[in-house]
């Protein structure tokens, strides 16, 4: 009797290893098969671009560069050395745009001026800076305009010395901006930039909507990839590019700018 | 001794193919790392018609994820920059293979429209009014505001323009060119939320953004996969 129990044992005891190797890589298949289809489910086609991917470095990403040969928007030379020791929301703003540059000034900047002013830190701890990125077409008088009819200092006067809104000649803001802020700007026009429009549109990346400036140009090219608004640290060095910021709540950007300060968390 | 180590071997296979079959959970949050997206309240049910004048009810959009936003067709702030992030978004999901699963749905908060300016106002922010991939819904006011404040708990009022001119630069709003409102020459305004919603196949608000149009379109776009993964 117990002779026949222990020959039962035995039988279950030589099915144990193969069902528990059985399940084990039944377990490893059921694996195998969630990711792959995780991975066609939901696959990114290639080169689909993030809408903003922030980002920042605890430590710096370069030096920001050398802001001499600019004029403010009141004409006057600007002195880079006013931006040292301040943290600088640097933005690159075309005055005549219907694009994204009254999006970027009104609905990011001037939502964020507000909460720094709030925190008592506009224009002593953080300013801003605008770069006119179509000086081809514009230049002191337009900038002025813009602050003021566009981004609406209208009543009050628009603060020059802590939101300067700089132009230069055309060579001298493609160095900058291009080779040292690394801001790939394009002036485009008739075919170039339809192509350009048809291509974002297919990445779904482009910027549909169409702000109202009464500054615009019609038959001026259009400014585009302008996007970017760049963090440069109270040291000079740049701590943080936003992509495309037409599309970031203020409260992104003010986390940065704490994160920066030292304030908030890196 | 060696057919029953087969055997065995097949038979744990087996077991462990059935519960992963049935109950596909736990291997799911593994494979794909963060936890599913919490319920956040039942979407509401409501019988409306859509900008071709064609009636839809809400129980049509169950099997799909839902992106829902609002729109008026005479905004002059932020609803062209909600349609263009809408644009995008549907974009984005064609090149991942998952527009299919997906239904974008828009309320029109605006009582003075109706189908044939809501088609006028998605032309002319590039969305083709005859395709179905949007349903702009409109309704009789007590309806539309059933669904969007009662239901969605979106709140809007109309505003005189003089008012809402005030009102814009403390808002931090950009104003954006609208030739429907233009030419309407509307005599108020909405004031107006633009959040977006993401429902999932089964009616549940599953995530909510304060802003259509700042809410990156990478973070709709993966909470729309995990749901389309998911189904639940």
């Amino acid at each position: 009797m117990s002779g026949g129990r222990e020959a039962g044992r035995r039988g279950w005891q030589r099915w144990l290893p193969g069902a528990a190797l059985g399940m084990l890589v039944g377990i490893a298949i059921g694996f195998a098969v969630s990711y792959v289809g995780k991975r066609v489910v939901g696959a990114p086609a290639s080169n689909v671009n993030a809408p903003s991917q922030v980002r920042f470095a605890a430590r710096n990403l370069g030096s920001a560069p050398n802001l001499s040969g600019f004029t403010d928007q009141l004409g006057r030379p600007f002195n880079p050395a006013s931006l040292k020791g301040k943290v600088v929301v640097t933005s690159f703003l075309d005055p005549l745009s219907t694009r994204v540059s009254p999006v970027i000034a009104v609905n990011l900047l001037m939502a964020l001026k507000s909460d720094l002013e709030d925190s008592g830190q506009f224009g002593k701890q953080v300013v801003f800076l605008s770069i006119d990125v179509d000086p081809q077409a514009s230049g002191p008088t337009d900038t002025a305009a813009f602050m003021k009819r566009v981004v609406g200092f209208g009543k009050t006067p628009a603060p020059v010395e802590d939101w300067p809104f700089l132009t230069a000649p055309p060579q001298r803001v493609s160095l900058v901006v291009r080779d040292g802020f690394r801001v790939p700007y394009q002036r485009l026009a008739g075919k170039a930039l339809a192509a350009y429009e048809a291509n974002r549109e297919a990445q779904g990346t482009y910027f549909h909507a169409q702000a109202w400036n009464p500054l615009a140009k019609p038959d001026e090219p259009t400014v585009v990839d302008n996007g970017e608004v760049v963090i440069i640290g109270p040291n000079g060095t740049i701590r943080a590019r936003v992509p495309r910021a037409y599309q970031v709540s203020h409260v992104t950007l003010m986390n940065i700018v704490e994160s920066v300060l030292g304030h908030g968390p890196t | 001794m060696r057919w029953k180590v087969v055997v065995g071997f097949a038979l744990g296979g087996l077991v462990v193919g059935l519960a992963l079959f049935w109950w596909p959970g736990p291997l799911a949050l593994a494979a794909s790392g963060p936890p599913p997206l919490p319920r956040l309240f039942r979407s509401p049910d409501y019988h409306l018609v859509n900008q071709l004048d064609q009636p839809v009810s809400s129980t049509a959009f169950l099997g799909k994820v839902q992106v829902v936003v609002v729109m008026d067709p005479y905004c002059t702030a932020l609803c062209p920059l909600t349609t263009s992030k809408v644009l995008n978004l549907e974009q984005t999901l064609k090149r991942r293979h998952l527009a299919d699963k997906v239904q974008f749905v828009s309320f029109d908060i605006n009582k003075l429209t109706g189908p044939r300016v809501m088609r006028n106002f998605l032309e002319q922010e590039g969305v083709n009014p005859n395709a179905h991939w949007l349903q702009y819904l409109t309704g009789s006011p007590a309806a539309i505001e059933k669904a969007v404040t009662t239901g969605y708990r979106i709140s809007y009022q109309g505003v005189s323009e003089a008012t809402l001119a005030k009102v814009l630069p403390s808002a931090f709003q950009a104003r954006m060119r609208n030739g429907v409102a233009e030419r309407a020459h509307a005599p108020f305004d909405i004031d107006h939320e633009d959040p977006l919603f993401v429902v999932d196949q089964h009616g549940w608000v599953r995530a909510l953004y304060g802003s259509a149009s700042t809410t990156p379109t990478q973070d709709v776009v993966s909470d729309v996969a995990r749901l389309v993964r998911s189904n639940r």
